[in-house]
């Protein structure tokens, strides 16, 4: 087995309370590296097809990746796959620290999670023991209850991943918390809540085996020390929250639902601002030598704040007051809730709300006008527990909308039935599409292509064909990073990723990469998503943008009087589908996946959408 | 006609490092962005490194400066035209 793996998942199935060792074959591993290509990948093959997300045979993997544990910066991270409530295509989520460690120094390269319990469990992964214990005295609690309870109970070197109130619950965008830490988008926490698995404790002390351990520790310190360099020192002085007030001076701040891309509140709620106001200090995931985290101060204690939570609880919902969108973060956190798809929803329903389409009664008598942070506050717990309106609003905007009709479609702003994160589309054209035909939904993580608009190297406002494939090689770089895995935070700290990276994995494996397998390797997991998808029902009419963007342009600000048309928008797509070597119908062919060494399960070859997992390298 | 002077709008870790919202900066002779970023060196020398490269005349990698807020440029030769402000900004986002 190369360096950096174990050869090996381990698949515990609640139902049976059993759980066994599964080999992973070499030519596997080194086809999807690790995190969310691995996800992908045994994802196709442990789900059967149309599988319902909360059904006790849908898988809940947590993936970790052979950089895991070798000491390289920013490396400690696990993705979380599953099919996901929200979108009913591939939900993959990352998340840092501790967990990640544990899981492979227990021995596993993922974990994977089917059945489900007859009543509220944890389950204790302590190195090649598995055990099912009762969590009835957990249910309830938020995640950092249970993890102080299980550490105390268990010991010490133990890591806990848990579900909130959100995820016992089934809200559609439940989160799984580790380590203060959240994997959010898509929901897996309401997946880990229908297995009615409240935590997952792991615990291990295996070294990691690498192939060449001293270039590798001084490739770790030269990556270590570029990490601590300019090149980071956004994230490091001002964290991501800085994004905010560039964003409303560029008319890219989604504000009110998307009605708005400018905030007259941006400069009270800034990073900026809240730096000097606000912060209390930073902190950083395990193995990080960046430290990006801001902690930011409430009335008691202290929040981490992200640009994406600010957005979504501040200028998406028309909040300019520090106070309460820093509490409403916390409380989202406690109650396990997505915060964009949480910010998302709320904006969907104040629109709601202040159009007639939702009365006072309807609201539980809440005001839920924009900017009233009061209403915002008092609607989270609901959500939480799915009490009154928040049985509606737990559904996330794509179903809330087709529950309640009266045209709230309009203005439900969601792709495939994920909340909008923000970056406004109509002024970041690349991103438009990169939003439009990612695989889990709207999403800024799987597809960056908002850093082709940045760089001022093409027209952001216009639409035009190239950007098919930018939005494509952006999506396979990204591919690649969340499969290293690697922190994107440490992307520009690298001068030639492909190449450099790939010397990264061949220390750690002792396998002979180049920069070209790479770009190989991420082009493949894109492809793998996308055949996931394409077997879980996916059609051409679920790459586009909500009817907002499509329809009107942007009223104010320095983007006044820009739009994209449906017209704009579909070449922007053909293009992307071109670039990809797909059909003008975006399905993968026949050719592009064996071109990739995709191939059908049993080696025999019938259509793109029989394939699965089995790879070969051609 | 041109303004006399340019009001250079600090943003992200710029402002946190100047310490202040703004610089009101004469309108530089040769009217380039690289003569307006020479001048910002000189007045605000906290931003020589993180910011601005060290020779003064360049912004480090990862920053931009833009002159309506639609476009942006990292050009030291881009002409300033008679814009009145100009925006000082990180153009790497994420997160």
């Amino acid at each position: 087995m190369p360096g950096g793996y174990f050869g090996r998942f381990l698949w515990i199935d609640l139902t049976t309370r059993r759980a066994r060792a599964v080999p992973l074959a070499e030519e596997l591993l080194r086809s999807v590296v690790g995190g969310a290509g691995l996800g992908a990948a045994l994802l196709t093959r442990l789900s059967k097809p149309a599988v319902d997300a909360f059904a006790p045979d849908s898988p809940l993997l947590f993936v970790g990746s052979p950089l895991v544990g070798t000491g390289l910066t920013t490396t400690a991270k696990y993705a979380v796959v599953a099919k996901s409530p929200q979108t009913a295509f591939i939900g993959d989520s990352l998340s840092s620290s501790h967990l990640a460690l544990a899981i492979k120094r227990a021995g596993w390269d993922a974990l994977a999670i089917t059945g489900s319990a007859k009543a509220p469990t944890y389950v204790v992964v302590d190195h090649g023991d598995v055990r099912f214990e009762d969590a009835s005295a957990l249910w309830g609690l938020d995640p950092s209850q249970v993890e102080s309870r299980l550490q105390a109970r268990l010991g010490g070197g133990c890591r806990i991943a848990t579900i909130g109130i959100a995820g016992e619950h089934g809200v559609r965008y439940a989160t799984i918390t580790n380590d203060g830490r959240h994997a959010g988008r898509g929901g897996p926490g309401s997946v880990m809540g229908a297995k009615r698995l409240k935590a997952l404790a792991v615990r291990g002390a295996q070294g990691v085996p690498v192939a060449h351990p001293a270039e590798l520790r001084q490739a770790a310190r030269e990556l270590a020390e570029r990490s601590r360099g300019a090149s980071t020192a956004k994230y490091r002085l001002l964290g991501t929250a800085g994004n905010l007030l560039t964003f409303d001076r560029l008319g890219t701040l989604p504000a009110f639902n998307f009605r708005r891309s400018t905030f007259a509140g941006a400069e009270r709620i800034s990073g900026e601002t809240l730096a000097v106001s606000h912060r209390t200090g930073t902190s950083a995931c395990a193995s990080c030598t960046i430290g990006c985290e801001q902690l930011y101060k409430l009335h008691s204690g202290s929040v981490r704040l992200e640009y994406e939570t600010l957005f979504a609880l501040g200028p998406l919902v028309g909040v300019d007051d520090p106070d309460a969108i820093l509490a409403a973060a916390a409380l989202c956190d406690t109650l396990g809730l997505d915060t964009i798809s949480t910010g998302g929803t709320l904006a969907w329903a104040m629109e709601c709300f202040e159009r007639g389409a939702l009365s006072l009664e309807e609201t539980d008598g809440l005001e839920l006008r924009f900017g009233n942070s009061a209403a915002v506050v008092a609607a989270l717990p609901k959500i939480a527990r799915r009490e009154g309106l928040g049985e509606l609003l737990a559904q996330g905007t794509r179903r809330g909308a087709a529950i309640l009709g009266r045209g709230s479609e309009q203005w439900a702003m969601h792709v495939k039935g994920m909340e909008l994160p923000g970056y406004e589309p109509r002024s970041l054209k690349t991103m438009a599409l990169g939003l439009a035909t990612s695989s889990r939904g709207a999403c800024h993580n799987r597809s960056g292509a908002y850093e082709v608009d940045f760089s001022g190297d093409v027209d952001r406002l216009a639409a035009d064909a190239g950007r098919g494939a930018f939005a494509a090689a952006s999506e396979d770089y990204a591919a690649v990073m969340d499969s290293l895995i690697l922190c994107k935070f440490v992307r520009r700290c690298f001068s030639d990723f492909y190449s450099e990276t790939a010397r990264l994995l061949s220390l750690v494996t002792g396998w002979d990469v180049d920069g070209d397998e790479l770009r190989e390797v991420g082009a493949r997991i894109t492809n793998l998503k996308k055949l996931y998808n394409q077997r879980e029902g996916w059609t051409r009419a679920d790459d586009t943008l909500p009817p907002r963007i499509l329809a009107d342009s942007l009223p104010d600000g320095p983007a006044a009087g820009v739009g994209l048309s449906r017209s704009e928008l579909d070449m922007m797509i053909g293009a992307y589908y071109q670039a990809r070597g797909w059909s003008a119908d975006g399905r993968v062919t026949d050719e592009a996946a064996r071109a990739l060494g995709i191939v059908a399960a049993d080696g025999g070859h019938r259509s793109a959408e029989s394939f699965v997992v089995d790879i070969e390298r051609c | 006609m041109t303004a006399p002077s340019i009001t250079v709008e600090l943003l992200g870790i710029a402002r946190l490092l100047a310490e202040r919202d703004e610089m009101v900066i004469p309108y530089p002779p040769e009217g380039t962005a690289g003569a307006l970023v020479r001048a910002l060196a000189s007045q605000v020398p906290v931003l020589v490194g993180p910011v601005i490269l060290p020779d003064g005349g360049a912004l480090a990698d990862g920053f931009a400066l833009s002159l309506d807020g639609r476009a942006w440029t990292r050009d030291p030769t881009a002409a300033l035209g008679d814009a009145p402000r100009a925006l000082l900004f990180s153009n790497v986002a994420g997160g």
